[in-house]
C-alpha cells in the first residue's frame, strides 16, 4: 500500500512543483513515509520474534 | 488558456493524491491491528501451553513422589524400586516449563516496545493523515477557486 501512494505521489509531483508541494512533502509527505516504514519495521521484527516462540516451544 | 490546463491537470493529480491517502488511511488501520492481534495470540498460545507444563509437572511430581514412598517401604523388603526415570520426567517438564516462561517474558518485552511503535502509526493515522487530507483537499479546494476566475476573466 505504501509503494501505491508513493507512486501516486511520484506521479502528482511530476505536475505540481510549487512552495506549498515542497511544504506538503517536508510536513505531511515525508514524515508519513518515515512512521509509515518504521511501523512496518516494527511489525516485521515483532512477527519474526512471535514466531520463533511458537516454533521454539512447539515441544 | 495553458494556464488553465495546467491548474486543471494539478487539481486532477491532487484529488487522484488525497484519494489515495484516504484509501491508505483506512487500509492501514488494519495493518495497525495486526501486530496487537497477533502479539495477544501469541500470548494466550504461551500461557496454554505453560498450563499444560504445569499441569504434565505436578502430575510427574507425584509420580515421583509415589516411587520414593514405594522405594523407601520397599527398601526394608528387598531392593529399592528405580525412580530414575520419574526424576528424569519431571526434570524435563521443569526445563519445559521454564523454557515457555523465557519466551513468555521476551514476548512480554517485545510487545511493550512494539506497543511504543504501533501507537505512534495509530496517530499518524489518525490525527496526522487526515489533516494532511484536509491541508490538500484546502489547496484543491484553492486551485479550483482560482481557476474559476481565470475561466470567469478569460
Amino acid at each position: 500500500m505504501l509503494r501505491i501512494i508513493d507512486s501516486v505521489w511520484q506521479k502528482t509531483r511530476q505536475s505540481w512543483r510549487d512552495d506549498v508541494a515542497g511544504h506538503f512533502e517536508r510536513e505531511h509527505w515525508s514524515p508519513l513515509v518515515a512512521q509509515s516504514r518504521a511501523y512496518l519495521g516494527a511489525l516485521r521484527e515483532c512477527l519474526e520474534i512471535l514466531g520463533d516462540a511458537e516454533r521454539d516451544t512447539d515441544f | 488558456m495553458s494556464g488553465v490546463a495546467d491548474v486543471h491537470a494539478d487539481i486532477d493529480a491532487l484529488k487522484e493524491l488525497a484519494d489515495a491517502l484516504t484509501r491508505f488511511r483506512h487500509a492501514e488501520r488494519e495493518v495497525a491491528d495486526r501486530g496487537n492481534h497477533e502479539v495477544e495470540a501469541t500470548r494466550a498460545s504461551l500461557e496454554d501451553k505453560a498450563s499444560r507444563w504445569r499441569f504434565l509437572l505436578a502430575r510427574r511430581q507425584a509420580d515421583l513422589a509415589a516411587c520414593q514412598a514405594a522405594a523407601a517401604s520397599d527398601a526394608a523388603a528387598g531392593p529399592a524400586a528405580d525412580c530414575s526415570a520419574e526424576a528424569s520426567a519431571v526434570r524435563e517438564a521443569e526445563q519445559r516449563l521454564a523454557h515457555i516462561r523465557r519466551w513468555q517474558q521476551r514476548v512480554d518485552e517485545e510487545a511493550g516496545a512494539f506497543r511504543g511503535a504501533s501507537g505512534r502509526f495509530r496517530d499518524v493515522l489518525d490525527l496526522d493523515l487526515p489533516r494532511s487530507e484536509q491541508h490538500l483537499r484546502a489547496v484543491i479546494g484553492g486551485l479550483e477557486a482560482a481557476r474559476r476566475i481565470q475561466v470567469a476573466g478569460s
